[in-house]
């Protein structure tokens, strides 16, 4: 028999790179092997198994573009049927394409092909054009798939070194910060000084706040929503110690706050501070005056509610305003994710945030966390 | 400042990052406390081998530091009794730490709950060996 120069035997297979597609064929008689080499390799490297054995430890090393199988196989415990259902077993057999090659057309086979996800069958003799379309058609299935992988592991990559950016910018901001606090803390500022200070620490404070909340978005991205971990606390304390550090930063808006009812339950500090220092920020940029807090236990939950006077939110901005992403391209104030960030924080304690805005009353996010429900993400981690 | 100076509690910090330990270090003395700062748990674990007078009221510590990290400082000290019930609070840029039952602070860290932490810590060592 004779082998064209280009074909590629088992052996020489293993020095094929995972680049190129490779096209595995799976017959038992040599001639009709040789034939499909020659009408493959043009297209596609050519995986010749040889013997029937070598099918299934070849077939499961790497994905090929698409399986070509004999099912005139017939040795009892190795047809191409079941050679076909065993590599379908395997990650890398799981997809494949595969085409059976037969004599004859053998419908209750045919059928059992059809439930292993063959792709069709073709009459042997094999029309070389028949084949070659069908080939051509499964190749450029695969290049795009092949591409589709190469573009989501890129993405992939981007947002781990994404996130590791954004975790790496926390120590130098760490730094910015405390040393701001000390010297506000330390009260022996003129007025101008304490106000440029006051600005520093205000800015940086956003800046660890936009990435703490770009860093939960990828992170609630790949983990279906942010974790919390609930512990015993206090509503009316969580609140006026933020008060205190927030006030600290504006000097000249007022953050005022008033406390009713029973205030303590079990939620996650951490992130019950995130949420309504998204919300206070929100008012401190896009309301005027006053900042009202509004802590008030009800039964079974506590209701924080955030209120500032000024321009109501447009009305159209309204449907999409907890989306993320969802601010305008015209804003120059974020990517528009603080709401998206308060509303699954919301979410994960079983709660629920809304927001009513007007022109004669102003704007007020009201956020109503439940003292100890526990939430579907809380029993399912 | 009823404070003297042999009152003083001594504060170990622990990081690689200077700027993060000299800015601890203002905040902490401003707060009343002595700090001692090292760049890494190895440095760390030498000076609490070497000098038994500074043993410190409690410790802030980074977990990624090159030589030995937050991680291996803790299980070491976990196996010295005398260090076992340091008082630790762990800061980190990375997220919560995994596994670590402690006081955790993210990075940038809220100063005054930190300083409310802490003095948390010494109020009950104070009972403690009352």
């Amino acid at each position: 028999m004779q082998v064209s120069s280009s074909t590629r035997s088992l052996v020489d297979s293993d020095h094929l790179g995972p680049g190129g597609p490779e096209i595995l064929i799976v017959d038992a008689d040599p001639d009709s092997r040789a034939g499909l080499r020659e009408l493959v390799e043009p297209l596609a490297h050519a995986i010749d198994v040889g013997s029937l054995e070598n099918a299934l430890p070849v077939g499961q090393t790497r994905e090929r573009a698409a399986i070509l199988i004999d099912l005139d196989l017939q040795p009892p415990d190795c047809d191409g049927l079941q050679i076909l259902a065993r590599l379908r077993e395997s990650s890398t057999g799981r997809d494949v394409p595969a085409l059976f090659l037969s004599h004859s057309s053998d419908p209750l086979a045919e059928r059992r092909g059809d439930e292993l996800g063959a792709l069709g069958y073709l009459r042997k003799p094999v029309d070389p054009a028949a084949l070659r379309a069908k080939l051509e058609v499964l190749l450029t299935l695969y290049q795009r798939g092949v591409e589709l992988r190469r573009i989501t592991a890129e993405a992939r990559a981007k947002d781990v070194h994404m996130g590791m950016l954004g975790h790496d910018l926390r120590n130098p901001l760490s730094a910015i910060l405390v040393s701001a606090r000390i010297v506000l803390m330390r009260d022996m500022l003129t007025p101008e000084d304490r106000t440029s200070v006051a600005r520093i620490a205000r800015n940086a404070e956003r800046m660890a706040a936009l990435i703490r909340d770009l860093l939960d978005y990828t992170r609630g991205q790949s983990a279906g929503g942010i974790p919390i971990v609930r512990q015993p606390a206090h509503m009316g304390e969580i609140c006026a110690a933020m008060i205190e550090d927030i006030a600290l930063l504006h000097p000249e808006r007022p953050i005022r706050m008033s406390a009713s009812g029973k205030l303590r339950g079990s939620w996650d500090r951490g992130r019950v501070e995130q949420a309504i220092s998204n919300l206070i920020s929100n008012a401190l940029t896009h309301g005027t005056g006053a900042v009202n807090l509004v802590v008030e236990g009800r039964r079974g939950e506590v209701a924080i509610s955030v209120h500032n006077e000024g321009a109501p939110i447009p009305e159209d901005q309204l449907p999409h305003l907890f989306d993320p992403f969802s601010r305008g391209e015209t804003s120059r104030l974020g990517l528009g994710l603080g709401l998206f960030i308060v509303r699954e924080i919301l979410r994960a304690h079983g709660g629920t945030v809304e927001v009513t805005t007007s022109v004669d009353h102003g704007t007020t996010f009201t956020t109503r966390w439940p003292r100890a429900v526990r939430s579907t993400r809380e029993l399912e981690t | 400042m009823t404070d003297t100076i042999a009152e003083r509690k001594v504060v170990l910090v622990i990081d690689d990052d200077e700027d993060f330990c000299a800015s601890m270090r203002e905040l902490l003395v401003d707060a009343g406390y002595d700090v001692v700062t090292r760049s890494s748990g190895r440095q760390a674990l030498d000076l609490l081998h070497g000098d038994l007078a500074c043993r410190p009221a409690a410790v802030i510590m980074d977990l990624r530091m090159p030589d030995m990290d937050g991680y291996a400082f803790l299980a070491a000290c976990e196996l010295e009794p005398r260090l076992r019930e340091l008082p630790v609070i762990v800061v980190s840029a990375y997220g919560d730490p995994s596994g670590v039952e402690l006081d955790f602070f993210q990075k940038p860290i809220n100063v005054s709950r930190l300083l409310r932490s802490l003095a948390k810590i010494m109020s009950s060592s104070v009972r403690a060996t009352a």
